[in-house]
């Protein structure tokens, strides 16, 4: 992190040096210049923390820089510093919106805490405008990737849903996007300038799930030692995204329901009912209608719930989408790890189609991933992916064999690699890119079926 | 070989410095005086010196085997913005100077304490001396170079930098006595 920017106005040049000398003194870097114009056109060109202004200076005075600062650059905080006080400047300045008014000599406790706290409060700024950023980097709309035609329909139907008010049940496959799409409803929503707050239903121990969910009153159980809101609260005039919903017990599944049909709730410990505005999203991979037969969900919560499903396919059902997605990634990872890759080899894509994906767009998250780490050269190669992949396309066609054959997996595998090695005269970095595994592997392999050339014979 | 000067200004006690250099034994230290108060900074509205126009007569009478030189002196200080300083010091440069108004108990209407006037002092000697070698602020409480504007504060630190900062100030040492980097 770069030092903290302070501009002195002062058109005393004692005053103006003795200021510069003790703010250096305190790490920060100080830039002095001893009149308003000058101040002006300071703020306008360079990035300041904060601007410590005179008020009485000949040509432009304080509350005028100030005024001027607060069109120019609002978010910069500016003291106003005086060595003739009067309580109508004070109000002035304040009313100006100065974020403090301190009379010349300082005490040095005093501005010592004043310039830190308004450091602080910068930084803080600052970092939360980042982190915004950095959040909107991180989830775009784009994110929700795909060509096929069943990823279109989940788009178009995120597209007509977003507006409404509707409680919304999406279900899919772990790892298939679905809080994504949750967090696209909330985009595309008129509650999106609020945080999108999400529960990992799942995640949360069953003891703390209500009491992070519903929040709870000073001295609701042992340790609560503050108020604490919940997750519902938070989300008043938001969205809430209630992920693993199958997970929760029947106790918290009633308060939820209650919840949900009154719009109001109270804390744990709390006598006040507290109305909240807000939007339900829930997310499930399991199937509830299953659960609802074995009775460990509520058939009523599952109603409320159900209003509007959208269902998330798995990407085994639009292996079209990978290309796009697997570019997606590398571009992230690109830019993440800072390594330049240009794109796949024409075997690596392959792979990447022939797979099924159980674990479905988190899985080829980190398989591209994994190979952006590993990658020597700017292509993605075979054998940059992880060993699982590799080993999964070799099963993947014995299986297919046995189907015909009858014969043991071992038997089809060792079958198949020797017959590709006698093909391609025992050369193993050609062999090992037919069989779609590098070079390790296929030694690995050569070695258990005890496998030997014939070429020399 | 290069000292670093400790000037008296004014009436002090020699044996008091001479027991601060004990402290601060880890440097060569010489003791010079002046008798003669500065009252050329003396400001009569706030009935106190300026630090600055003190250290700016003291650049002009550097001793030539000078590597640094620390005024300590029995008057109230300040500067044009601050009501008062415990020391002033250039910033990487060659001259501090040191009150010792404030660190005496008797400045709190408490009973005068030697020992403790002579351990405040030290640790203002240092945090200036560190300042001349170009340290800043630290944010360590316990460090020399914590800013203190009270005397608890002062009384809270050690008289040793944190870790960090001595390893800067050794650096620094070394740079200017030898010329290494």
């Amino acid at each position: 992190m770069g030092r903290n920017r302070i501009l002195v106005v002062d058109d005393e040049e004692i005053m103006r040096s003795s200021l510069t000398d003790w703010l250096k003194e305190d790490g920060y870097y100080v830039m002095a210049v001893e009149d308003g114009f000058k101040a002006i056109e300071k703020v306008k060109q360079e990035d300041w923390d904060l601007a410590v202004v005179d008020l009485k200076m000949p040509n432009i005075d304080g509350l005028e820089v100030l005024t001027e600062i607060g069109k120019i650059k609002p978010e910069i905080p500016v003291i106003i510093v005086t060595a003739y006080a009067t309580i109508d400047t004070a109000v002035m300045a304040i009313k100006a919106g100065a974020a403090d008014y301190i009379v010349k000599p300082f005490n040095p406790e005093e501005i010592s805490v004043v310039i830190a706290k308004l450091v602080e409060h910068q930084r803080l700024i600052k970092e939360n405008i980042r982190l915004r950023k950095e959040l909107n980097r991180r989830f775009k709309f784009q994110d929700l990737i795909g060509k096929s035609s069943k990823m279109l329909k989940v788009v178009e139907m995120i597209k007509t849903v977003a507006p409404t008010k509707s409680t919304i049940l999406i279900i899919g496959e772990s790892g298939t996007g679905k809080e994504l799409v949750a967090r696209a409803i909330h985009e595309l929503s008129s509650r999106n300038k609020n945080p999108f707050i999400s529960a990992a239903c799942g995640a949360i121990p069953e003891t703390l799930l209500e009491a992070e969910l519903f929040g709870y009153e000073k001295g609701a159980f042992t340790g609560a030692v503050a108020q604490h809101k919940g997750r519902i609260e938070l989300a008043d005039k938001s969205t809430l995204f209630l992920d693993e919903i199958g997970d929760i017990s029947l106790k918290t599944q009633v308060n939820l329901l209650r919840f949900i049909q009154e719009r109001e709730f109270r804390r744990v410990g709390g006598k006040d009912p507290i109305k909240v505005d807000i939007r339900i999203i829930a997310a499930t991979n399991k199937n509830l209608e299953e659960l609802i037969a074995s009775g460990e969900f509520r058939e009523d919560l599952y109603y409320r719930l159900n209003v509007i499903t959208i269902e998330v396919p798995p990407l085994r059902e639009r292996k079209e989408d990978i290309p796009v997605l697997a570019e997606h990634f590398l571009e992230k990872f690109s830019l993440d790890t800072g390594k330049k890759m240009y794109g796949f080899s024409d075997q690596a894509m392959r792979m990447l189609m022939e797979y099924n994906w159980p674990g479905n767009i988190r899985q080829l998250e980190n398989t591209i991933e994994h190979a952006v780490v590993v990658a020597s050269e700017l292509d993605i190669k075979v054998d940059d992916f992880p060993e699982y992949l590799v080993v999964s396309k070799i099963e993947g066609r014995a299986k297919a064999a046995i189907e015909e054959t009858n014969q043991s997996l071992d038997d089809l595998e060792k079958q198949y690699i020797e017959s590709t090695l006698k093909s391609n005269k025992w050369n193993i970095r050609k062999s090992a890119g037919i069989l779609g595994i590098n070079r390790v592997t296929l030694y690995n392999k050569i070695k258990k079926y005890k496998l030997k050339t014939t070429k020399n014979k | 070989m290069k000292y670093i000067y400790l000037k008296e200004i004014g009436d002090i006690k020699q044996a008091l410095l001479g027991n601060v250099i004990k402290i601060l034994d880890f440097l060569p230290f010489k003791l010079i005086e002046d008798a003669n108060y500065p009252v050329f900074a003396f400001e009569p509205k706030r009935n106190q010196y300026y630090a600055k126009k003190i250290i700016e007569k003291m650049v002009m009478e550097l001793p030539v085997d000078c590597e640094k030189l620390i005024g300590i002196t029995d008057i109230d200080l300040c500067t044009p913005v601050l009501t008062f300083v415990y020391g002033e010091a250039q910033l990487g440069g060659k001259v501090a100077v040191v009150s010792m108004r404030r660190l005496r108990q008797s400045f709190y209407s408490l009973p005068e304490d030697n020992a403790l006037l002579t351990k405040r002092l030290a640790k203002v000697i240092i945090h200036e001396l560190g300042h001349c070698y170009g340290l800043v602020h630290c944010n360590d409480t316990r460090c020399a170079m914590y800013l203190s504007n009270n005397i608890v504060s002062i009384d809270n630190k050690k008289g040793n930098f944190c870790f960090r900062c001595e390893e800067f100030f050794n650096k620094k040492i070394r740079k200017e006595n030898h010329g290494q980097k």
